[in-house]
């Protein structure tokens, strides 16, 4: 285990397509933390994270995994993490068993007695091909093969997209217990923000290759609100305070960004709390100011 | 060395239906020439080498085919995902490419060997002496398609775009095709005057006089190239695997 207080650094990276810009991207993940990175489909967080993991090189930006830098000390810090896709990457002829056999030449610390643990919990078939799992017992293998090696950080691009409830669940509740721990970290992309209200300590938006907010998810909570009000009303609240509005044919929904302070200075108005998935709605309409 | 052992066990999981498909190929097409010669054992001692030798040089170049093929693991990588997820493992491109190239070797020395198994079983139903020349010919068969291989890498290297990728395509293909058209040069084998009631005999004769003539000049070229292209062809994987996700 390092010596680090943050698992994942991200300084200003940007990466140019046709069509798409990753524009000053920058955000930290603490030692011990998750971090649910939310973004609509598009957004770029898939971008990010294969940034993170070499996949697609950076046009410019630092990047710092587990204290290292992340091209020099690539070899080291891929021993000590481990990734989940939001599809199964292995190939649908083997079996969990042979997946152990892989790993195990693969990773120092990679640990069969836990992976069978996981398995048994799971309750995955030990010798029949992945090929014939369904699309949640192929996520349950993948997530094994993921913690079976004592990894202190995991990045994971939504690996609960297209699961039940039920599923999703399960596996939420398996990376808290993961990170009881508190020398192990998770970045967790999705665009399924009640997962992450569910498990994460801190969120980071993202929409369109820029960073909208990063903080605290309670905090963020906290601090915002959503007033519900007349058109005429809303006419009233300085622009500067509200993210955005939602107008309809009823009136109209705007979200301040401090909850308690509006509350003084708009005494009149009902500010009610809010989720993940409103501020990501209004967050993503900001520059439009007014939505319908 | 676990892991190499891992991944050679992967690579080994991945590519065994494939070469065992193309062992049940090669068996059944020693079974057919064995049958021909067995059908044929009421002919001459002549007819019967001629059969020998000709079907030893069929099989050396198929087998040389066969098992310079790369049983479709990278393509299979890349449609499962494993391509990209590999990049999040610790395993490092000088491995991957090692392994690949590994189980490449190993097949093509299982090839030589079939080649020889294959060449005697063939001289002993035709009551011949085989010729082991017939493995230069399996090396030279491996080698083509070697250097084939690594014309698509170099090729894949080369394309930055689809639209680049198609022009450079299509020149390879011309020159491809102006080879198949112009190699035939090479070969001289006048047959004018052979009686067309002998051809049948004196054709396969006249291919594999040919085909040792050739292969009796370049031989001693054959092994160190063979190291030439296996340098190359990692190299070009390397590259290939270094080049990850653009």
């Amino acid at each position: 285990m390092g010596d680090y207080n943050n698992a994942i650094e991200i300084k200003g990276i940007t990466k140019h397509f046709d069509g798409f810009t990753l524009d000053n991207v920058s955000f930290e993940v603490a030692k011990g933390s998750i971090m649910g990175y939310i973004g609509q489909n598009g957004a770029g967080k898939t971008t990010t994270i294969r940034s993170l993991l070499n996949i697609i090189p950076i046009d410019n930006g630092e990047i710092r995994l587990l204290g290292l830098d992340h091209i020099k000390d690539e070899a080291e810090i891929k021993q000590r993490m481990a990734v989940v896709f939001d599809e199964l990457p292995f190939h649908d002829i083997f079996t969990a068993n042979d997946m152990a056999k892989i790993f195990e030449g693969l990773y120092g610390q990679w640990n069969n007695s836990i992976y069978k643990e996981y398995l048994d919990r799971f309750q995955l078939p030990i010798h029949k091909k992945i090929g014939q799992f369904s699309k949640g017992m192929q996520m349950k293998l993948q997530i094994a093969c993921a913690l079976s090696h004592n990894a202190e950080l995991l990045i994971m691009d939504e690996p609960t997209t297209g699961l039940d409830p039920v599923v999703r669940d399960e596996i939420l509740h398996i990376f808290m217990e993961y990170l009881e721990t508190e020398e192990r970290s998770i970045l967790m992309s999705s665009h399924i923000t009640s997962d992450l209200e569910k498990i994460a300590d801190c969120v980071t938006y993202i929409d369109r290759g820029k960073i909208l907010i990063s903080g605290y998810k309670d905090e963020i909570l906290e601090k915002h609100g959503v007033i519900k009000c007349s058109k005429e009303e809303l006419k009233t609240i300085d622009p500067k305070d509200i993210v955005s509005a939602r107008i309809n044919e009823f009136g109209a929904e705007a979200m301040v960004y401090d909850k308690e302070a509006m509350n003084y200075k708009y005494n009149g108005l009902l500010i009610d709390s809010t989720s993940l998935e409103e501020i990501m709605l209004y967050y993503v309409n900001k520059e439009k100011k007014e939505w319908s | 060395m676990r892991k190499y052992k891992s991944l050679l066990f992967r690579e080994y999981k991945l590519s065994r239906n494939h070469y065992l498909f193309r062992l049940v190929i090669l068996t059944l097409f020693l079974g057919l020439v064995f049958l021909a010669i067995l059908l044929n054992h009421d002919e001459s001692q002549e007819t019967k080498n001629s059969i020998s030798i000709f079907m030893s040089l069929l099989f050396a170049i198929i087998t040389g085919f066969v098992c310079a093929d790369d049983a479709g693991v990278y393509r299979s990588d890349i449609n499962a995902g494993w391509y990209t997820y590999s990049y999040c493992l610790p395993i490092s491109l000088f491995e991957k490419s090692f392994v690949r190239y590994f189980i490449k070797a190993l097949a093509i020395l299982i090839g030589a060997g079939i080649t020889a198994l294959g060449c005697q079983i063939i001289a002993i139903g035709a009551d011949a002496e085989a010729d082991m020349r017939m493995l230069f010919v399996f090396l030279l068969m491996a080698e083509i398609y070697l250097l084939f291989q690594i014309v698509i890498h170099v090729v894949s290297l080369m394309a930055k775009d689809v639209r680049k990728s198609k022009t450079m395509w299509g020149i390879v293909c011309a020159a491809a095709l102006g080879i198949i058209v112009w190699a035939p040069n090479l070969i001289s084998i006048d047959f004018s005057d052979v009686p067309k009631d002998e051809l049948g005999v004196a054709l396969p004769n006249m291919i594999v006089e040919t085909a040792m003539k050739w292969i009796d000049k370049i031989d001693l070229f054959l092994f160190p190239l063979l190291i030439i292209l296996f340098v190359a062809g990692f190299i070009l994987t390397y590259k290939t695997y270094e080049r990850r996700k653009m």
